[in-house]
């Protein structure tokens, strides 16, 4: 393709991409770079918001919890997902539709409302908690960090597991039959199907649901904000940023969170869009 | 068996019930005759949630009439909203601000706010602004500009169930550890009562706010002349070595407890004590939430040591206009006089202590309202408020930051409070304050 042609094509969204992501981003830089005084005031202040980010304990907590947290979740939502999805290809029409309606559910409902209605099964009068010492396993979610944490991500794999389930549910639809039917009159098992045709298979659609879950788990806050406002080392980056900037009301430094974050991103999509990046090349 | 209601029938008992529904929030709404504008108006509100401001809100929605539309937003927490709203620059989007002692000192020392001084005078009379008391004006003005219509006061109080404490012999406590020792005895003795403390332990701003009610009655200063954070003197330690010791009396759950949280813990019969918001009192008492309606009764909060200030501050709110809006000015502060007028006041009294003297004053509604002595003696016994100083706030917030830690034992109260003074100086220092 002509590069006149490619510009054609591509430039109009190329500049509503520079002139919305880019120039922002610029923006936020430059004014990390900066203090700003009570009185409104945006004075140099070179990397002394940095400087105040990673000497700060509560950045480093938070990055911890942050990659805790998407290694705990993204890998139980693809799971889970996949799982249910097995299951939804060996339901009949009917009950795979009342599935994936009730699935569906969390999924639908606005993050905050979800998210509240969830966190009250689980308080002091929640039903959840109330069932649970009736059975002797009273757990008080807020007392410390591992109930803390574990609640956080009970929630956000109960919000996020049906997402995974419907592409990977979708994904297994295009597994060729013929293939599977081959394996099965080879005498191939269950577990045998799944490692050597199906799960080869869906290969490139798992990498990009984990693409997906990485970014969307790194930016976690609706759960957070939620549940325990951070309490009990729960505060991820984005909690964290939000604290900083609105809350503790330090604009300037919060805009130089926002760029270690979006620093921190790149970082860990590297492998994946090292790996894109070979897969569309072999593809040529 | 009764005849099938004709289509008549069906037809008048909706007009009836829609009727009702139109005309019913009239009736418990105030009249509101503002001078129409030429033009469509719209006035928009920022606040907090709380009760008492749900209700003056319904109230300044009354005046939404001709050309004139108030639109509220209630939040749960609305600081972090308004600040942005007053620091993005131009018109604010809203032109009747919710702001307490502390968000004021904020907001008018950074000049995001307009004096209101001329019209208070000229409307004085229209609206009986002199019912508010010359303290109170005084305390919500700035270098002798008014720039707040104040609704009320609020505080801490011990809020207790007098059955309980009366069945096992227990004074009614007069200090922290009083209350601590009463926790244990209840503990011991009543079953029941799981919990028998609750307080709004909650992170952030919940938690240090009962922090420096007690820090305060200790004697605690927050900073010194010069801005340099004194809160992690041992003054501060000792507060934070209070609270440690309530804590066995909380629930587990205690450091995420909202006031919702505290209140419902109350109402549910599951904590018998706790220094608690006055604004909330009035909720004890309805049977349609709670289990023990009129059980609990209301005192000054216990002091932190023996003779001194009760555990609390003493607050106010009000309402304030922005520096830069495109609505007319009086039009606004009409709607704000209107919705604390005394008549609104009268209507909605069991939910605080109102600014007007001719509201907290009325003999019946002091007998209405158990809460309203506590809250006198409170004020009277001299309790301060928060520090007016224009960096209160991040010094609030650095505290915030790190007393959890202390409650919870991974750092000593010294290493949070200087970790706290830390921060707070650098934050000062790069906002300009220092």
């Amino acid at each position: 393709m002509r590069t006149r042609t490619f510009l054609g094509f591509a430039g109009p969204s190329i500049l509503v991409m520079v002139g919305l992501m880019a120039v922002p981003f610029g923006l936020t830089i430059w004014l990390s770079l900066h203090r700003l005084t009570f009185r409104g005031e945006w004075l140099w202040g070179g990397f002394g918001n940095y400087e105040f980010i990673l000497t700060d304990p509560d950045f480093w907590r938070a990055l911890e919890f942050t990659l805790v947290f998407c290694a705990v979740t993204i890998p139980a939502k693809i799971l889970l997902g996949f799982v249910t999805a097995l299951a939804l290809q060996r339901m009949g029409t009917l009950a795979r539709t009342l599935f994936i309606a009730c699935m569906l559910l969390p999924f639908i409902v606005t993050p905050v409302v979800g998210t509240l209605a969830f966190s009250w099964l689980f308080r002091d009068f929640g039903v959840v908690n109330y069932w649970l010492r009736d059975l002797g396993l009273g757990v008080n979610w807020w007392a410390n960090e591992a109930n803390s944490r574990t609640l956080v991500m009970l929630h956000y794999v109960w919000h996020g597991t049906p997402f995974a389930t419907l592409v990977l549910f979708a994904g297994l639809q295009t597994v060729p039959r013929d293939e599977i039917e081959a394996a099965i009159v080879d005498g191939a098992g269950f577990w045998y199907r799944l490692s050597a045709v199906i799960l080869p298979y869906l290969r490139s659609l798992i990498i990009f649901l984990a693409l997906m879950m990485i970014m969307d788990a790194y930016r976690v806050f609706d759960s957070i904000a939620i549940l325990t406002r951070g309490l009990n080392g729960t505060e991820s980056l984005m909690y964290y940023n939000y604290r900083v900037a609105l809350v503790d009301n330090a604009l300037a430094r919060g805009y130089a969170i926002a760029c270690l974050t979006v620093l921190g991103i790149l970082v860990l999509l590297i492998p994946f869009l090292v790996n894109t990046w070979n897969e569309q090349k072999a593809l040529r | 068996m009764h005849p099938a209601p004709t289509r008549r029938q069906l037809l008048g008992t909706a007009a009836g019930l829609a009727g009702a529904t139109i005309a019913g929030p009239a009736f418990a709404q105030a009249s509101c005759d503002l001078p129409q504008p030429a033009r469509a108006v719209e006035i928009s509100t920022i606040s907090n949630a709380f009760p008492v401001l749900q209700f003056l809100m319904e109230q300044m929605r009354a005046c939404s009439r001709g050309n004139i539309r108030v639109e509220t937003r209630l939040t749960a927490d609305n600081l972090p909203q308004t600040r942005t709203a007053l620091q993005a620059g131009g018109n604010v989007p809203f032109q009747i601000i919710h702001a307490s002692n502390t968000s004021f000192v904020e907001f008018v020392n950074r000049g995001h706010l307009q004096p209101i001084t001329d019209l208070v005078a000229k409307h004085r009379d229209a609206y009986q602004l002199n019912d508010i008391p010359a303290g109170l004006w005084q305390q919500t003005a700035h270098e002798g500009q008014a720039y707040v219509l104040p609704f009320q006061s609020n505080t801490h109080v011990l809020f207790y169930r007098r059955d309980l404490l009366e069945k096992h012999g227990i004074a009614v406590p007069a200090t922290v550890e009083q209350m601590i020792a009463a926790a244990a005895t209840l503990k011991a003795r009543e079953p029941a009562i799981e919990h028998p403390l609750a307080g709004v332990y909650g992170r952030g701003w919940n938690v240090t706010t009962e922090f420096a009610n007690i820090y305060q009655s200790l004697g605690g200063d927050w900073f010194d002349a010069r801005g340099t954070p004194t809160f992690n003197d041992a003054r501060g330690q000792q507060a934070i070595e209070l609270m440690k010791a309530m804590l066995p009396y909380m629930s587990p759950n205690a450091l995420a407890f909202s006031t919702d949280d505290v209140m419902v813990a109350f109402q549910q019969g599951r904590s018998a004590m706790g220094i608690y918001w006055a604004s909330r009192a009035a909720n004890m008492d309805a049977p349609d939430v709670s289990r023990v309606p009129g059980a609990f009764s209301f005192a000054p909060a216990p002091a932190a040591a023996p003779g001194g200030l009760p555990s609390a501050a003493i607050w106010w709110d009000g309402f304030c206009i922005p520096r830069q809006i495109n609505v007319d000015r009086e039009l606004v502060f009409s709607v704000m006089a209107e919705g604390i007028s005394a008549a609104t006041m009268r209507r909605g009294a069991n939910l605080a202590f109102y600014s007007r003297t001719s509201v907290v004053t009325d003999p019946a509604l002091v007998a209405q309202n158990r809460y309203w002595p506590a809250i006198t003696a409170t004020i009277a016994a001299g309790t301060k408020t928060f520090p007016a100083r224009p960096f209160f706030s991040l010094g609030h917030t650095a505290v915030g930051a790190s007393i959890i830690d202390a409650l919870q034992g991974r750092a000593t109260p010294k290493e949070a409070l200087d970790r706290a003074a830390m921060q707070f100086t650098r934050e000062a220092r790069s906002q300009g304050f220092l």
